[in-house]
């Protein structure tokens, strides 16, 4: 049978802390424990020691102080639990692409939806004729003039410019290489539809 | 962490695709209204090889419309330069017909909607840089306007302003 007492009995009992029962018991066990006896012996004179040294009305400096950084020593030697990053889940990775692209894809048509409403295609065909006023022929270079013929039924308009300086003949255009476009010869002659007459 | 990182890259490539397939984006103030012909013919009574080598002999339909006005009623004519370039709707085009050259330019911008035979145009004539003519033109398809313009090499230069017609009025 084990009858030595706790740790926490004994603690009590060295600090004259232990009361009724377990005093007389405790008193009983220790009076043959000569080590034990000699411990509390000890452990009453320095509390003698101490007492006289600090007066009991007097309150340790700083308490709060000391009690922080105690519990921040503990706080630091205790383990700590391993951090650990949450997985993100999987269909995060494809589900916010495609609805980003979705979202951007969307964006563009309406955008462009509007941009059509807004501005139609221009159907000239109905569009109504513009009124027919008297053209005007303006020179802004003084000493030049410029004389409009042109009557409804001829097949072209003419500007005849008076008073224009003269281009050097040291002017050369040969550099300017001559491709008429397929039908430009139509238009300036009258007649769309024969552009092969053309002869260079 | 590099989940986030792979979307954010993906959305940034969308975005630069997307970006890159945006015609439909563009300004509706570029919209061609047609084609506008410009073209330099060397007009002489004299010997049209003044203009040079590379000057080029004009149709017989092109030389009859231009004999057919008194004021164009030259012995020969040769064709020293060509351009053409859209109509735009909202903004000014110029035509240089004799490049590299700059020195005749045709500048012009649509005066009204076009109907479709007939195109309004607000068109300059400039000569070495200089505004010369200004007009409201009234083009139409076989009706072409000539500018009897300055004196060279023994002839006059006829500017041509004409509708290109293998572009569709009113199309994009």
């Amino acid at each position: 049978m084990n009858t030595n007492p706790d740790e926490a009995t004994l603690a009590l009992w060295l600090d004259d802390e232990l009361t009724g029962k377990d005093l007389a018991s405790f008193e009983a066990w220790a009076s043959s424990q000569p080590e034990h006896m000699a411990a509390r012996e000890e452990t009453r004179r320095w509390r003698k020691l101490i007492a006289s040294a600090i007066p009991s009305s007097e309150e340790p400096p700083y308490p709060e102080f000391f009690n922080s950084r105690i519990a921040h020593g503990i706080r630091e030697q205790a383990p700590k639990p391993a951090l650990i990053e949450p997985q993100p889940a999987i269909w995060k990775s494809w589900f916010m692409p495609m609805a980003a692209c979705a979202g951007m894809v969307l964006t563009f048509w309406i955008g462009a939806k509007s941009q059509s409403q807004k501005f139609p295609v221009i159907n000239v065909a109905g569009a109504p004729k513009a009124i027919p006023v008297q053209q005007i022929v303006y020179t802004p270079e003084s000493g030049v003039n410029a004389e409009l013929f042109a009557s409804a039924h001829s097949s072209s308009m003419v500007i005849v410019l008076n008073g224009v300086a003269a281009i050097p003949d040291s002017m050369d255009f040969s550099a300017t290489t001559y491709i008429p476009q397929e039908r430009e010869f139509d238009s300036t002659a009258g007649n769309p539809s024969n552009p092969a007459e053309e002869t260079h | 962490m590099q989940a986030t990182r792979r979307t954010i890259s993906f959305i940034a490539l969308l975005w630069l695709i997307l970006s890159a397939m945006a015609p439909a984006q563009d300004d509706p103030g570029k919209a061609k209204l047609g084609q506008v012909c410009v073209t330099v013919y060397y007009a002489t009574d004299g010997d049209p090889a003044a203009a040079g080598a590379k000057a080029a002999k004009v149709s017989s339909l092109t030389e009859s419309l231009l004999r057919s006005q008194p004021q164009l009623d030259f012995k020969n004519y040769r064709a020293l330069g060509q351009d053409t370039q859209a109509l735009l709707r909202s903004y000014e085009s110029w035509a240089q017909p004799l490049k590299p050259s700059d020195e005749i330019l045709i500048r012009f911008e649509a005066r009204s909607l076009p109907t479709a035979k007939m195109m309004q145009l607000d068109l300059e004539l400039w000569l070495s840089r200089k505004k010369i003519l200004k007009t409201d033109a009234r083009l139409e398809g076989n009706r072409p306007l000539f500018i009897l313009g300055p004196e060279w090499r023994g002839g006059r230069l006829i500017v041509a302003v004409a509708l290109a017609q293998n572009e569709k009025a009113g199309s994009k």
